[in-house]
């Protein structure tokens, strides 16, 4: 069960690190705004469960379990929140939201 | 009246649940802060009929599930076409209508969409959202309707 | 105890070090730009990693409490963002003065035509 629990929350906290990663090179491969905010949504919401969730399975039914649902619990709320505030504010300050073709690479 | 009986309920449990301490100076604290938060509260009008949800079916978490399935699908689809020698993307803003009525729907529907990587909701406006989506794929997803089906037949 | 427990400290602080290696590269895309917003999502994001970061140096330590932090770090990131955020909204001049490039911002769209020159709005 021990080796099970190691096991999974392990893994999980990998994906969760790896997700982390790949957001963080998506900001520096995307052509334009836009297309980085989708690249950075990805670590939000799925780095953030992942990573939290490996936590939960290693803390067990302790207080910590229940502060780390309420970590999750916020960033499940705040985090469409944050990006949807950005992508409103930007469009309406007249970003392009789509790529020219002259900055894809 | 219901409604403010159900934030002080709320509001303590959160108090005790992040506290954990029974020491007369702390509950107090407790309480004073409570008090504020509701005075707080009133003052702002932020209390009334939506901050008790009660109309909400036990069949929401089958949606929250197939919510994380769709959110792990479309992480994979964005983490392949960051990671891949070329970007295919085509980023344009797309619009839908939606098919639920009531604000709670509306915002459990944008937040859903936010939430999904691929697609950010940009604005509601009688009935239509406004989206931005990364790829097709992901367009093609919110075009369906899928998503807002699923929403309305919860009765949302 | 057996050995297996043993082992996840390592995790913490491999996943801890992946972390801050993620936190230093949102950096410095809030350095580069190009647009206001890109370092406004590099420091939400900057702020989500510092959340996760402050949970696993929590249990790498054993220390629960730290836990707390994280959560009142979450709410006061998000509140900064927002804060930002409408600051912005309607100013596009400060937008293009927090941008180095003026890709795709169309700041002489709307804005009024005897609003003087960029420079005025934070001198002071």
């Amino acid at each position: 069960m021990e080796t099970f629990l190691v096991l999974a929350s392990t893994l999980c906290i990998s994906m969760g690190v790896f997700l982390g990663i790949t957001g963080a090179i998506g900001i520096f491969r995307m052509p334009n705004f836009f297309a980085r905010l989708h690249a950075a949504s990805v670590t939000d919401s799925g780095c953030a469960f992942m990573l939290l969730f490996g936590l939960m399975l290693q803390s067990g039914f302790t207080l910590a379990t229940i502060k780390l649902c309420f970590i999750l619990l916020f960033f499940l709320i705040s985090s469409p929140t944050a990006a949807h505030a950005l992508a409103k504010t930007a469009l309406s300050c007249g970003a392009q939201p789509t790529s020219s073709p002259r900055e894809e690479r | 009246m219901l409604s403010i009986l159900f934030l002080t309920l709320i509001l303590s449990l959160f108090w005790l649940l992040l506290s954990w301490q029974f020491a007369p100076f702390v509950l107090g604290c407790g309480v004073v802060s409570i008090a504020l938060t509701l005075y707080l509260a009133q003052r702002m009008r932020v209390v009334d009929a939506e901050s008790l949800p009660l109309n909400l079916s036990a069949r929401i978490v089958w949606y929250w599930l197939w919510l994380a399935k769709e959110v792990a699908l479309s992480n994979w689809d964005v983490a392949r076409h960051i990671w891949g020698k070329r970007i295919h993307i085509n980023p344009r803003v797309i619009q839908v209508k939606t098919p639920m009525k009531t604000p709670f729907g509306l915002m459990l529907y944008a937040n859903s969409i936010t939430l999904t990587p691929g697609t950010v909701c940009i604005d509601i406006e009688d009935g239509q959202v406004t989206a931005h989506a990364l790829t097709d794929s992901a367009a093609a997803g919110l075009e369906s309707g899928e998503m807002g089906e699923k929403i309305r037949r919860l009765g949302l | 105890m057996s050995s297996i427990l043993e082992l996840m400290p390592s995790v913490y602080a491999g996943a801890s070090l992946a972390l801050l290696a993620v936190m230093g590269s949102t950096l410095v895309r809030a350095i580069l730009g190009p647009t206001a917003f890109d370092r406004v999502m590099a420091v939400n994001m900057f702020g989500t990693k510092t959340v996760l970061l402050l949970s696993l140096l929590g249990f790498l330590s054993g220390r629960p409490d730290f836990l707390d932090i994280a959560l009142v770090y979450a709410l006061v990131n998000f509140l900064s963002t927002i804060a930002v955020l409408r600051f912005f909204e309607g100013r596009p001049q400060v937008v293009k003065q927090c941008s180095t490039t003026d890709v795709d911002l169309d700041v002489n769209h709307d804005a009024d035509p005897d609003a003087s020159g960029p420079t005025t709005a934070m001198e002071e």
